[in-house]
C-alpha cells in the first residue's frame, strides 16, 4: 500500500503534490498536480469540476472517528460493537466499496467470508446488469490509451460523460492527438445516442434520439443491419422513434470506421430491459468484428469501483451479489444483489462502506435498512451514516490514504495521498473490525 | 547451531535428480526454510520429525506455465459463473479462506489445489506490464505458493520501434528496465507481430515469420531473433519465453521449427508446444496430423531450447491468451462468449470457454501431440509438464499425465477411446516408453527450476528452498500423485493429505538485470505520448510484494 | 472540436399521445403519465462532494425538470410543484423547473439521482439485482401554481 506522499517543498506552507489521482468517477484522472496547506487542498491543477469539487472539498472533516447510535465513542468501542453486530446476524451484508481502495475491499471480503455473510458492491445498482451481459456473449474491448490511439468513431450510449465524466473527452475518447489520429479530433467522428439531448450532444457530430425504453429495439435493429437483413421501416421508426435511415447511416459509418468504440452508460442497465440491454450492445460490437475492428466498454461510475469488481472477483469467483451462507461463495444477482436482500427484508445486520444507499435506493430497500443494525464508514456525513448504529468517519482514499485503485478499464493506479487525516482509513478500520470477528468466529489464520 | 528450530524428515526415498539421488533413503534436515547439513552435535533434536519411511520425498513442483493472476485470469473468473456452481465448492475453514472452482480457481481456491497437489512455485505466463501491478495484488492473495510472472512484450510497441530502428542496444535497455518496472521475472513472446495487426485490421494476424507487421515494416522473426539476443546479453534467468505464431493452425509446424531457428544458438523455451506441432494445410482438418517428430529431432539436436507441453485433457475449460487474433478465432471455432481486450502499446487478450473431447479427431490428435512431445524429447531436463492451464486443462490433471507418462497401458486404453483415425496421423500407439519416478521429478521441478535458472528449487541439497512433497507410493500414479501425503513450503509443513495446515503467501520471484539506465528518458518521452496514464504511475513498487526475492543472473 | 452538431432527426413521434393510448389515466384528476429519467448531473456531483446536506446538492436533486412544451401546455412556472407518483402507488411532491430548449422531449421529465428519485423506485429489480432507475412511469399532477 502507498503510504508515503511524494512531494516536493515549496516556500511557505504549501507543498506540491504531483500525478496525483483523482478517485471521483472511473475516469481516474492520473496526472493532478495538488497544491496543499494546512491539510487543505487549495488548487487541483488539470482536475475537472468534479474533481475540483472532489479535491477542495475535502478537508478534515471536523466530526468524530466514530459515532454509536449517534454519540461520539472511541474508536475501540466502535470496532467492537460493529463485530458484534456482524457475528449476530444471521444474513449480514456488506455493501459499497466503490470509493475505497482494493487493499480495503480486500479486507472486506476476508470479513464476510469468516461471517458466511454476502458481499455485493455498488456495481449492482450501476453496471451490473453490463456484468451479466457480459457473462452472457462477452465483451470486445480495450484500455482507454488504445480508443486515444486508434478511435476514430466513438460512440456514446445512453451516457453523459460531459457531466458524468468531464475529462472524458479531452483525456481518452475525442480530443487526444493519439498515434493514429494525428489531428486528434478531427480524425474522429462522434455519435451520441439518447433520449434526451444532454449536455455532451455539444461534443458530437451527430445525435441520434431515440424513443425512451427502445435502447433494445434500437441495438437490435443496428445488428440487423450489420447482418444485411432487411427491416421494415415504419416498425423501425414505431419501435425506436428513429428513421431506419437515420440507422442505416450509423451502420454505414461503424463499419467503414478503422477502429470503433462504443461507451455506454447506465441509460441501458437502469432502464427497462437492463442486462438484455447492454447484451445486445455487446452482441453488436462482437458482429461489428465481422467487418472491422471495434470495442465497447462501460463508462464506470465511482472511482474503484472496477477494483471492486476484480477484488470480489478474484477472491470469490463472481463479481457482484456473492453470498457465503453456506460457507463457500455462491453468485445470484437478483437474489444477493442488496437491492434485493434489503427490499426482500433479508438482511438481518449490514456495513455499508464508502456508499450512501440510504440516499440512493429504493424505496423499500431504504425502509428496511433504516430497520436493522448496521455499520457505516464514510469520509463524508451522509443520509446513511446518520441511519447508522456504528458511524466512522473515515479518510478519504487518494487524498489521505495511498493504495490501488482500477480504472473503468481496469488499468490499476497507485494513489498518491496529500496530508494526513486524524481519522483513520476504512483499510485500519476494517482491518481491526476484522481482528474481532476473528476472535468471536475461532479463526486462526 | 544447537539454538536452530530443526524440522527433520526422517528416513525418506529421495528423488533428487539435480544432486543424482535416486530413490536413495536418506533423512533432509531443515531450518529457517531451507535444507540444512545435519547438526554435528549428536545431542540436538530437532522440534519435528517427520516419519518419511516408504515415503516418497521430491522437491515441491514448479508449474512454469500457467495463467493464475492478473487481467485476463480475473476475466475469465467473472465471465464463467456457470461452471462454478456445479464444480468443487471449496468451504472456508478455521485457517483457510472459501474459493471457486471451474477452470480459473478463485486465488486462494488456487494457491490452496496447488499445493494440495505438492506444487509450491507457479508462474504466470502472460502479464501485460500495464497490468502488472494487478498480477502483483493477486499473488499477495494467492497462497502456498511462491509466484512470478513472465511480461508481454512481443507486441510492445517500443521494442517493434527499437527493432525498426536497428537499435539493439535500446532494446536491451529497455527489456531491463520493462522487467524492472514491472517486477516480473521474463520476457514473453505472445505470437510476435500479430497482435499488432489484429489490432489494426480486421481479423488481422501476420501468416509466418517474415510477415509484415503494420506500421513498423518488421517481422516476426526480427523480434524473435532481436529479444532472444538481448535476454541473452542481460544473462536473464529465463531468457526468453515464446508462444510462436499460428498457435493451433493445421501446418504450423514450420512455424515452430523457424522459431527453433530464429533464435540463432540463443537460449529460448518454446511454451505450449503441442499446440505449435501440426502438419497439415490451408486450415484443413482432414489434413490435420502430428509432426512432433521432426520438431523434437531438432529439440534433441539444439540444447539451447526448451519446451513446455501444453497437453491436452479431455473435457471443458477456458481459453485464455495474450493472442488476440487466436482468441477470435477460436471464438468463431466454438461459437460461445468471447472476450478481447486490446491493451494500449502492449498486448491483446482473448478468453472464450472451449471443450475438448475425445470423439473429435483434432482433440484426440492434440491429446496424442502432447503425449507424443514428453516421449519423443530424449533428455527429460529440456520438457516440462504443462497444461498451460487451464488452456489445454487444469493444472489439476497432472497426476493423470503423469499416470500418463508411467504406464502405456494406460495410455493405450485411452488412446483406443479416440478416433481410429488418429493411428495413421500419430505415432504414439508405437511408443513404448514409460517414464521414472526420477524423470517425472525431473520434468515437474528439477527441470523447470533449471530452465528458469532457479538454484535454490528443484532440488533437496544443502542451501535449497526446503520445498518439500512427500508422496505415498501406490501403484497407480494418478493416486499417488493426487494426494500427497504432506507438503512443505519454506520449511512449513502448508499441507497434509489435501488439508491446509499453514496458508503462507509466498514470495514474489522477480528479476532486476543491469541495463543502461540512459535509455530512461527516450522511453518516458515515447511512454509519455501515447499511454494513458503517468509515466511516474506505472513501474510496480516493492510495497506490492508480499516478500520479495529477486533472482539474480545467469 | 469539429463542426457543429449535423442536425440529428427529430423525434417525430409524440410520447404523449402514445401514452395516452397506451395506459389508463390515472384516479387523479388531471393526472397523466410521464416518463421519468433520473441521472447525473454536474451539480449534483460535486454536491457529493461538497456535503449532501449543503444548498446545492439540495436544490439539485430536488428540482425536476420539465420539457419547455410541456411547462407551457400545463401552464407551470418555475418553483410551481408537482406531485409524482410512481407505479408502485408512491408519492412525492417536487418543484418544477424548465428544461434547457431541446433537451428534453415532451413527455419526459429529469431529476438528479437523490432522495426524489429513490422514493419512485420500486424494490423489485426482476431478477438483474438493479431496480428501474431510469424510464419509470409516474404520474404528474399539478399541485400549486405561482
Amino acid at each position: 500500500m502507498v503510504s508515503s506522499t511524494e512531494t516536493v517543498a515549496v516556500p511557505g506552507a504549501l507543498k506540491i503534490v504531483t500525478d496525483a489521482t483523482c478517485t471521483f468517477c472511473g475516469c481516474v484522472c492520473d496526472d493532478i498536480d495538488l497544491t496543499v496547506q494546512d491539510n487543505h487542498i487549495t488548487e487541483a491543477k488539470r482536475a475537472c469540476v468534479l474533481g475540483k469539487a472532489w479535491f477542495l472539498s475535502h478537508s478534515i472533516e471536523d466530526r468524530p472517528s466514530c459515532l454509536i447510535d449517534g454519540k461520539p465513542a472511541t474508536l475501540e468501542a466502535g470496532y467492537d460493537r460493529a463485530a458484534q453486530i456482524l457475528t449476530n446476524g444471521k444474513y449480514p451484508i456488506v455493501y459499497g466499496l466503490s470509493d475505497s481502495p482494493c487493499e480495503a475491499q480486500r479486507v472486506a471480503v476476508s470479513i464476510v467470508d469468516w461471517i458466511n455473510g454476502t458481499i455485493d458492491t455498488t456495481t449492482s445498482v450501476c453496471h451490473g446488469p453490463s456484468g451479466m451481459a457480459f457473462q452472457g456473449v462477452g465483451e470486445v474491448t480495450c484500455s482507454l490509451g488504445e480508443v486515444a490511439n486508434r478511435g476514430d468513431l466513438i460512440i456514446f450510449w445512453g451516457s453523459n460523460p460531459a457531466e458524468s465524466h468531464p475529462r472524458h473527452f479531452t483525456r481518452y475518447s475525442l480530443m487526444p492527438k493519439g498515434m493514429f489520429l494525428p489531428n486528434g479530433r478531427k480524425d474522429r467522428t462522434c455519435v451520441l445516442i439518447d433520449v434526451r439531448k444532454t449536455k455532451s450532444a455539444k461534443a458530437a457530430d451527430q445525435f441520434i434520439q431515440i424513443k425512451p425504453r427502445a435502447d433494445f429495439e434500437a441495438l437490435w435493429a443496428l445488428r440487423a443491419l450489420a447482418k444485411g437483413v432487411e427491416l421494415d421501416p415504419e416498425a423501425v421508426l414505431r419501435d425506436t422513434g428513429v428513421e431506419l435511415s437515420v440507422w442505416q447511416g450509423l451502420m454505414d459509418k461503424m463499419k467503414a470506421a478503422k477502429f470503433g468504440v462504443i461507451f455506454f452508460g447506465m441509460g441501458l442497465t437502469m432502464t427497462r430491459g437492463k442486462h438484455a440491454n447492454t447484451e445486445a450492445l455487446l452482441a453488436l460490437t462482437r458482429d461489428l468484428n465481422a467487418f472491422t475492428r471495434f470495442a465497447a466498454k462501460a463508462n464506470r461510475g465511482h472511482g474503484n469501483v472496477s477494483g471492486a469488481d476484480n477484488v470480489v472477483s478474484w477472491r470469490t469467483g463472481y463479481p457482484f451479489g456473492v453470498n457465503h451462507s453456506r460457507g463457500y461463495p455462491r453468485f445470484n444477482p437478483g437474489e444477493y444483489t442488496t437491492s434485493d436482500t434489503l427490499a426482500n427484508g433479508e438482511a438481518d445486520s449490514a456495513m455499508t462502506i464508502a456508499c450512501d444507499p440510504m440516499a440512493n435506493f429504493s424505496q423499500p430497500a431504504r425502509e428496511h435498512l433504516a430497520k436493522i443494525p448496521f455499520i457505516a464508514l464514510d469520509a463524508k456525513e451522509t443520509p446513511t451514516t446518520r441511519a447508522a448504529a456504528v458511524a466512522f468517519t473515515v479518510a478519504t482514499y487518494g487524498i489521505n490514504t495511498g493504495g490501488t485503485v482500477y480504472r473503468m478499464d481496469d488499468v490499476p493506479i497507485p494513489l498518491r495521498p496529500a496530508f494526513d487525516s486524524p481519522h483513520p482509513s476504512d483499510f485500519e478500520v476494517l482491518t481491526q473490525i476484522e481482528k474481532r470477528v476473528k476472535l468471536i468466529k475461532g479463526i486462526t489464520s | 547451531m544447537p539454538n536452530m528450530d530443526y524440522l527433520k524428515i526422517s528416513q525418506g526415498t529421495i528423488y533428487d535428480p539435480a544432486n543424482g539421488v535416486d530413490g536413495q533413503v536418506r533423512d533432509l534436515w531443515i531450518a529457517d526454510g531451507r535444507i540444512v547439513e545435519a547438526p554435528t552435535d549428536p545431542t540436538v533434536r530437532p522440534s519435528r520429525t517427520i516419519d518419511a519411511a516408504g515415503l516418497v520425498v521430491m522437491p515441491g513442483g514448479i508449474d512454469m506455465h500457467c495463467h493464475i493472476a492478473g487481467p485476463k485470469v480475473n476475466v475469465a473468473r467473472k465471465m464463467r459463473p456457470e461452471e462454478k456452481r456445479r464444480g468443487e465448492q471449496m468451504r472456508r475453514t478455521s485457517i483457510a479462506h472459501s474459493g471457486s472452482m471451474g477452470s480459473v480457481p478463485s486465488t486462494f481456491a488456487t494457491g490452496y489445489k496447488y499445493a494440495g497437489l505438492g506444487y509450491t512455485t507457479a508462474f504466470d505466463a502472460a502479464v501485460p506490464p500495464l497490468g502488472a501491478r494487478h498480477a502483483h495484488e493477486e499473488f499477495d492473495d494467492t497462497p502456498c505458493l511462491d509466484k512470478g510472472f513472465y511480461v508481454l512484450m512481443g507486441n510492445n510497441h517500443f521494442v517493434m520501434q527499437s527493432i525498426a530502428q536497428n537499435e539493439p542496444q535500446k532494446l536491451k535497455a529497455f527489456i531491463g528496465w520493462l522487467l524492472t518496472a514491472t517486477r516480473g521475472f521474463a520476457p514473453k513472446l505472445v505470437n510476435p507481430g500479430g497482435v499488432e495487426v489484429w489490432k489494426s485490421h480486421q481479423a488481422g494476424n501476420v501468416s509466418g515469420l517474415d510477415s509484415d507487421i503494420d506500421h513498423f515494416h518488421i517481422t516476426p522473426r526480427q523480434i524473435i531473433r532481436g529479444v532472444a539476443q538481448a535476454a541473452s546479453e542481460l544473462r536473464l534467468p529465463h531468457p526468453v519465453h515464446i508462444h510462436c505464431n499460428n498457435l493451433g493452425m493445421p501446418g504450423n509446424w514450420h512455424t515452430t521449427l523457424d522459431t527453433m531457428q530464429a533464435l540463432e544458438g540463443h537460449g529460448g523455451h518454446l511454451t505450449h508446444v503441442q499446440f505449435h506441432s501440426y502438419g497439415g494445410g490451408d486450415g484443413d482438418e482432414n489434413t490435420f496430423n502430428s509432426k512432433v517428430i521432426p520438431l523434437a529431432d531438432y529439440v534433441n539436436s539444439h540444447p539451447n531450447i526448451t519446451v513446455d507441453v501444453g497437453q491436452v485433457l479431455f473435457g471443458e475449460t477456458t481459453s485464455m491468451t495474450g493472442d488476440g487474433p487466436l482468441g477470435y478465432f477460436l471464438s468463431k471455432v466454438y461459437g460461445g462468449k468471447w472476450f478481447s481486450s486490446d491493451t494500449e502499446m502492449e498486448s491483446g487478450c482473448g478468453i472464450t470457454p472451449i471443450k475438448y473431447k475425445n470423439k473429435s479427431l483434432v482433440h484426440s490428435l492434440q491429446w496424442a501431440i502432447g503425449l507424443e512431445w514428453y516421449l519423443l524429447v530424449n533428455d527429460p531436463w529440456r520438457v516440462v509438464m504443462s497444461t498451460d492451464h487451464p488452456n489445454g486443462g487444469s493444472f489439476l490433471a497432472y497426476p493423470q499425465i503423469i499416470r500418463l507418462l508411467m504406464d502405456r497401458t494406460y495410455r493405450q486404453d485411452i488412446l483406443k477411446s479416440c478416433p481410429i483415425e488418429i493411428l495413421q496421423r500419430s505415432t504414439l500407439n508405437d511408443m513404448t516408453r514409460e517414464y521414472t519416478l526420477n524423470e517425472i521429478a525431473i520434468i515437474t521441478r528439477a527441470g523447470p527450476a533449471r530452465i528458469l535458472g532457479l538454484k535454490n528449487k528443484g532440488h533437496l541439497g544443502i542451501g535449497a528452498d526446503a520445498d518439500i512433497t512427500i508422496y505415498t507410493p501406490h501403484e497407480n500414479k494418478e493416486t499417488m500423485f493426487e494426494l500427497p501425503r504432506l507438503v512443505i513450503k519454506s520449511g512449513r509443513v502448508v499441507v497434509e493429505q489435501g488439508e491446509i495446515r499453514d496458508p503462507l503467501i509466498g514470495k514474489t520471484l522477480h528479476v532486476e538485470p543491469d541495463y543502461d539506465h540512459d535509455v530512461e528518458s527516450s522511453i518516458q518521452e515515447w511512454f509519455e505520448k501515447y499511454y494513458s496514464i503517468q509515466w511516474r504511475n506505472y513501474p510496480v513498487g516493492l510495497d506490492y510484494m508480499h516478500e520479495s526475492c529477486v533472482i539474480p543472473p545467469r | 472540436m469539429n463542426s457543429g452538431m449535423a442536425s440529428g432527426p427529430t423525434l417525430r413521434y409524440d410520447l404523449v399521445t402514445d401514452f395516452r393510448i397506451r395506459y389508463r389515466m390515472s384516479n387523479y384528476r388531471m393526472a397523466e403519465t410521464f416518463i421519468l429519467i433520473p441521472g447525473r448531473t454536474s451539480d449534483q456531483g460535486c454536491g457529493i462532494s461538497e456535503g449532501k446536506f449543503l444548498e446545492k446538492y439540495q436544490r439539485e436533486i430536488n428540482t425536476l425538470m420539465v420539457a419547455v412544451g410541456d411547462m407551457s401546455r400545463l401552464g407551470l412556472a418555475d418553483g410551481d410543484f408537482v406531485r409524482l407518483t410512481s407505479e408502485e402507488g408512491q408519492s412525492v411532491e417536487v418543484a418544477v423547473s424548465t428544461a434547457k430548449k431541446d433537451e428534453l422531449p415532451n413527455g419526459m421529465l429529469f431529476i438528479a439521482y437523490g432522495d426524489i428519485s429513490s422514493r419512485l423506485m420500486g424494490g423489485d429489480t426482476h431478477g438483474s439485482g438493479m431496480p428501474t432507475s431510469k424510464g419509470m412511469d409516474v404520474q404528474l399532477e399539478v399541485v400549486s401554481q405561482g
